[in-house]
């Protein structure tokens, strides 16, 4: 029964008639009617697997040929029967049992009882024979991948101008570095046409020459808008740019052989905006730390060098203080022989008045006694002699360590001592003018010279220990070893 | 190291790092001779300031690349950001 037209039966109203319809559910009641009496029996379908999602077992899919398009549900129990694996973009043929109609999506499905490969729809094949070919070729070898620059000059861009996928780019790039250059050129990247108008750009960056590096990219969409990235011509584009390509194609699931022959495969403009640009501050972070890292090793090699001087300082010792306090030490002891000696003197001299004074009380006894002194006498001289030799080996043992630090012993290591004309001490080739006169006294004898070339940037490892000439003298100051050159 | 010097200013942005990593890692791994370690600390200024200027010395700027009536390459500026 059709609905009522406005004048038709129905209450009437404070005067207005209200037209009245069918309920939703009536609907859909006479679709499902509509499509069993036209659907009597099962029947065979061909069509190409467009769309494959299992839910608790049961697999939701798609059928299509060219624009037409059908859903279809492959109950769990019979998806088990199947006896192949199905693959989108492969041909099937499927018997149908039922077409219905599900009132609570308002969509239409084919329940599918039994699938059948019928080999692979015709797009898919095509596909996978360019892939195979150009495989072949080594165009998707990793070898072939090159490393994107570090830092860019300039990024290129091949994407449609006014496009998503070009705004993200360009907002990812000036967050990363803000300061660089971008290049855009305009190219359709879906429709009729699309596949060479990418290569062409991707070609125009390359002759253009002022990028680094370039960025493919459209928006995601269906995988049927992505037929120019599996275009041979945007393939063979990529594979000769001299620059290195990221490809942003937008889609996740399935890989283009654009994505394949790229460089860098990137799943949206934002990732591959921040693959070709590194972060500024990132940068920045690394070269202050690089920076820190070089100071704190030259700092290091300085402060060694440093210690190693001292210590050799510490060995060599200032000749003028160690002259002094050899001296010392040789007076100390000469001294302290002297003073043993007086002591000894003085006790014996003491123990002669007693005994004298006992001699006296006793003056029989004195010749006996008298040569009894003599004797005692006698044995002391040979001790007290004897100590005194010891004590006079010792200050010579001293003296000797002292003629090892003499100038002269100094300078018979292979040092000399460079002087200026008024006999001054040249310490510091800085206070040095190419042409001056000097004189260099050796161990044996001197030589005059003259200054060729000043060279101050050897800092303190060159520097050269001065020291005084063969007159016994030392210089003040001069505590400064070299490395081992002479002067 | 004048002879080595002279050619950073050429260098770009990645062969400068490159170089200064090598640098650092020479200083601290090795022992080098004061003079040695002097010399590579200067190096290594040296390529920092490079670095830095490599920073600094592009103008950002979006250009677009077309080609003219007659199919010549072309770079407009859009005068935009």
């Amino acid at each position: 029964m059709p609905p009522s037209p406005a004048s038709g039966p129905g209450p009437n109203v404070v005067g207005r008639i209200v037209p009245r319809g069918i309920g939703v559910q009536a609907l859909v009641d006479r679709i499902k009617l509509a499509l069993d009496e036209n659907f009597p029996a099962r029947l065979w379908v061909e069509g190409e697997l467009a769309e494959w999602n299992v839910r608790t077992g049961h697999a939701y899919f798609a059928l299509k040929e060219g624009k037409a398009k059908v859903n279809a549900i492959l109950w769990s129990s019979r998806r088990a029967a199947l006896r192949f694996e199905p693959a989108i973009g492969t041909q099937v043929l499927v018997l149908v049992s039922k077409v219905d109609f599900y009132g609570d999506h308002g969509r239409l499905s084919v329940h599918v009882e039994r699938m059948e490969p019928l080999g692979q729809g015709a797009d898919h094949l095509a596909r996978e024979e360019l892939r195979r070919r150009l495989q072949a070729e080594g165009l998707f070898a990793e070898e072939r991948k090159r490393p994107l620059p570090l830092l860019p000059r300039a990024v290129g861009i091949a994407t449609a101008s006014g496009s998503a996928a070009l705004q993200d780019l360009l907002k990812t790039l000036d967050s990363r570095f803000a300061a660089r250059r971008v290049l855009v050129r305009d190219c359709k990247v879906q429709g009729a046409g699309a596949a060479a108008e990418v290569a062409a750009a991707i070609d125009d960056l390359n002759r253009d020459g002022s990028v680094d590096v370039i960025v493919v990219a459209r928006g995601g969409g269906s995988s049927t808008d992505l037929r120019a990235f599996d275009d041979e011509a945007v393939v063979r584009a990529i594979a000769r740019s001299r620059l290195p390509v990221v490809s942003a194609v937008g889609h996740e699931s399935d890989v283009s052989l654009a994505d394949l022959v790229a460089d860098l495969r990137v799943a949206t403009p934002t990732a591959a905006a921040t693959a070709v640009m590194p972060s500024r501050a990132k940068l920045e972070e690394g070269l202050a730390g690089l920076a820190e890292r070089l100071r704190a090793a030259a700092t290091g090699r300085v402060r060694l060098a440093r210690r190693e001087t001292e210590t050799l300082d510490a060995r060599l010792g200032d000749p003028r203080s160690r002259l002094r306090e050899t001296r010392g030490e040789v007076d100390r002891l000469v001294k302290h022989a002297r003073d043993v000696l007086a002591a000894r003197v003085g006790h014996l001299g003491t123990s002669l008045l007693a005994l004298g004074a006992r001699l006296d009380a006793t003056r029989p006894r004195v010749p006996v006694l008298r040569a009894s002194v003599a004797a005692l006498g006698d044995r002391l001289d040979p001790a007290m002699r004897a100590r005194l030799a010891a004590a006079i080996a010792d200050a010579g043992r001293e003296g000797a360590r002292l003629d090892a630090l003499s100038p002269l012993a100094v300078l018979s290591r292979g040092f000399a001592v460079a002087r200026r004309e008024d006999g001054s001490v040249v310490r510091d080739a800085a206070r040095l003018e190419p042409g001056d006169e000097l004189r260099l006294s050796f161990a044996e004898g001197a030589a005059r010279a003259s200054v060729l070339e000043v060279d101050t940037s050897s800092g303190p490892g060159g520097r050269s220990l001065s020291t005084a000439s063969g007159d016994g003298e030392t210089s003040p100051g001069g505590r400064t070893p070299g490395r081992g050159e002479n002067t | 190291m004048s002879e080595q010097a002279v050619d950073v200013g050429n260098l770009s942005f990645e062969e400068a790092l490159r170089e200064l990593q090598s640098v650092v890692a020479e200083l601290e791994q090795s022992s080098p001779t004061l003079d040695a370690a002097l010399a590579g600390f200067e190096r290594g200024i040296a390529l920092l300031r490079v670095l830095h200027g490599r920073l600094d010395e592009v103008e950002k700027r979006v250009e677009v690349l077309e080609r003219d009536a007659s199919g010549v390459l072309r770079v407009r500026s859009t005068g935009g950001k």
